[in-house]
């Protein structure tokens, strides 16, 4: 199963671990041992990844926020960097292309991005998750990109 | 072409987030640019909703030396067995722990449990989260003091000796139970509020489908209550598929009988008939089988409401041992009034007038005042069609013993009196006590549900 899902073999014995864990915690309640081992494990696999893909996305939001607020940068480095954000950008869906430029670009925080683009403050997590989600996608995927020449 | 690529094993690196702020940043501003070759390496590492790649330099689980794997396997071993031993030790240990916690007066049970760490085992929270779960059903408001007590405990265990997920589950589960004790008290802010926390900590837990599927279920009782008949029967569905995910055809059998039983509020009769029969066949009567009584009693009464009177009446002879075996005091006074619906249905309004007096009268003594109510409105419904308005108003009059019960709530005494004023003006209508019961029904746990006469 982990090879199945790709897990490292660090992690792998970890999940492992845990579950057989939670296993004997909980055993009296468990009527089928074998299909909760199963069942269990292989959630965890998938929410091994999903918290990954959760870490990646936090971390390209962080990295471009902290390129954004940089003090010391040329005005040539800036222009290029609004540039290449933009166009990033460019490719994401409407919604996520608002929401995400008042964040890098008008420095909005998310209540204040939600209280703009009329989100309740309570959904605006969701939404903001699945476009830096999207973001991350376009900047470490393979496709159709508009590579520019060096300058 | 863009200058300085990050390394092969840098991109790597990124996407396994193994970098610190100042790496990930260049890694960043090199992928804004645009660079191909690079996002073709960090392409093969995205993880998807499959999976991922794991690095190149991990050796697969699988492609070991029987070395390793053995060294992984006794590391884990020697793990469980530590845990084991202490775990026999603490389940031991919490019978007399909890006699000794509630032995203190209340408002000192809540500070020991919080200041004292001979309280804080994960067995007797656990215990104790069993008994908050028998006891909001039979004691409501003792279910919420149990329920507090579980959650207090439960925030104070200690996360590295259990692990951090462990403790969450655990978390998830006292607030569960304390929110349905809320929502039987008919709170429904507070078990809202309580569920919220629940679903907090299982987004941090071991992922134990178990749990998900309870609080699951739980919700979907408090949205039934608040009248979201329809977002109650999709939590139904996710809860009958994270207990089939791990194997639990019990519950995932008491699910969908829950499910049912909203498709019922929903006025979908069709749909609740099939699932309590599909209900059926997962229940297991060894582990629960007075669920399996309640199953059967409600597809009766569905089948009655449907007008299928020769299967409900072949059901009922069915489970009448049941009654007598499994049964209380209380389900054999239901019986009677599911037996009268059906007498009714077979037009036999001797047996059936017969029947809801008496489960009306004993309904009474006991001071179930909203069961009461529903048996006079069918009381009524009965007299109204066979022309004895004098009865009607005298049932009109009987019904002052069921305006003192507790249950009966302020919206609930409006539509009673709704009632007694048609019914003394001679203005009662079977349109006007369906519409009636049906609001008794809806407001049963829901006293703040305003009733609006149509």
């Amino acid at each position: 199963m982990f090879a199945r899902f790709g897990i490292p073999s660090q992690d792998a014995e970890d999940l492992l671990q845990q579950t057989l864990l939670t296993f004997l915690c909980k055993r009296e309640e468990i009527r089928s041992p074998e299909a909760w081992l199963m069942g269990t494990l292989k959630k965890r696999c998938l929410m091994y990844w999903r918290r990954r893909r959760r870490s990646l996305c936090t971390a390209m939001d962080k990295a471009i926020l902290e390129q954004v607020a940089a003090d010391g940068t040329s005005i040539d480095d800036r222009t290029q960097l609004r540039h290449d954000l933009d166009s990033a950008l460019r490719r994401l869906s409407s919604r996520c292309r608002s929401l995400l430029t008042l964040r890098y670009r008008h420095d909005c925080d998310f209540p204040e991005a939600a209280r703009r683009m009329g989100y309740r403050a309570s959904g605006i997590y969701k939404i903001t998750q699945r476009c830096l989600a999207a973001l991350t996608v376009e900047m470490v995927s393979c496709g159709l990109v508009e590579e520019r020449g060096d300058a | 072409m863009p200058e300085n690529h990050p390394t092969h094993e840098l991109l790597e690196q990124f996407m396994l987030g193994e970098l610190s702020a100042a790496e990930n940043r260049n890694v960043v501003r090199h992928l804004l640019s645009g660079c191909q070759d690079c996002r073709r390496v960090t392409s093969r590492y995205l993880p998807t909703s499959e999976g991922g790649i794991a690095p190149v330099h991990d050796s697969p689980w699988e492609d070991t030396s029987a070395n390793r794997e053995t060294q992984a396997f006794n590391r884990i071993l020697s793990k469980l067995q530590a845990r084991e031993a202490s775990l026999a030790e603490e389940r031991l240990a919490a019978p007399a722990l909890l006699d000794e916690l509630m032995s203190h007066p209340p408002t000192h049970r809540l500070l020991l449990a919080r200041n004292s760490r001979r309280y804080q085992s994960w067995s007797l929270c656990e215990l104790l989260l069993e008994k908050t779960r028998v006891s909001a059903i039979r004691n409501p408001g003792e279910g919420v003091e149990l329920g507090s007590l579980g959650v207090a405990i439960s925030e104070c265990l200690d996360e590295t000796a259990y692990g951090v997920t462990l403790v969450n589950d655990l978390r998830a589960r006292a607030w569960t139970r304390l929110g349905n004790a809320h929502r039987v008290m008919s709170d429904l802010e507070a078990a809202e509020k309580a569920l919220e926390h629940a679903e907090f900590f299982l987004a941090d837990g071991t992922g134990d489908s178990l749990e998900e599927g309870r609080t699951l279920d739980i919700k979907a009782w408090l949205r039934s209550d608040q009248g979201r008949f329809q977002e109650a029967i999709r939590l139904e569905d996710k809860a009958i598929r994270a207990f089939k995910g791990i194997g639990d055809r019990h519950l995932a059998g008491q699910s969908l009988a829950h499910q049912a039983t909203f498709c019922g509020y929903d006025g979908d009769l069709s749909r609740a008939t099939t699932l309590l029969k599909r209900a059926l066949e997962l229940l297991d009567p060894a582990v629960d089988p007075r669920m399996v009584l309640a199953t059967k009693h409600n597809l009766v009464l569905f089948l009655q409401e449907k007008g299928e009177l020769t299967e409900a009446l072949a059901l009922l002879h069915e489970i009448r041992p049941l009654y007598d075996k499994l049964g209380s005091q209380m389900d054999a006074v239901r019986l009677k009034w599911v037996e009268a619906k059906l007498a009714e249905g077979l037009n036999q309004p001797q047996l059936a007038e017969l029947s809801l007096l008496e489960a009306r009268k004993c309904f009474v003594e006991h001071g179930i005042g909203l069961d009461a109510a529903l048996v006079s409105l069918d009381l009524a419904n009965l007299y109204l069609n066979l022309g004895r308005t004098e009865e009607v108003k005298r049932l009109a009059t009987d019904m002052l013993p069921i305006f003192d019960s507790r249950d009966i709530h302020a919206e609930a005494l409006a539509a009673l009196g709704a009632f007694q004023q048609a019914a003394e003006l001679e203005e009662l209508s079977r349109e006007l006590v369906e519409e009636i019961s049906q609001y008794l029904e809806s407001s049963r746990h829901n006293p703040k549900l305003p009733f609006r006469r149509g």
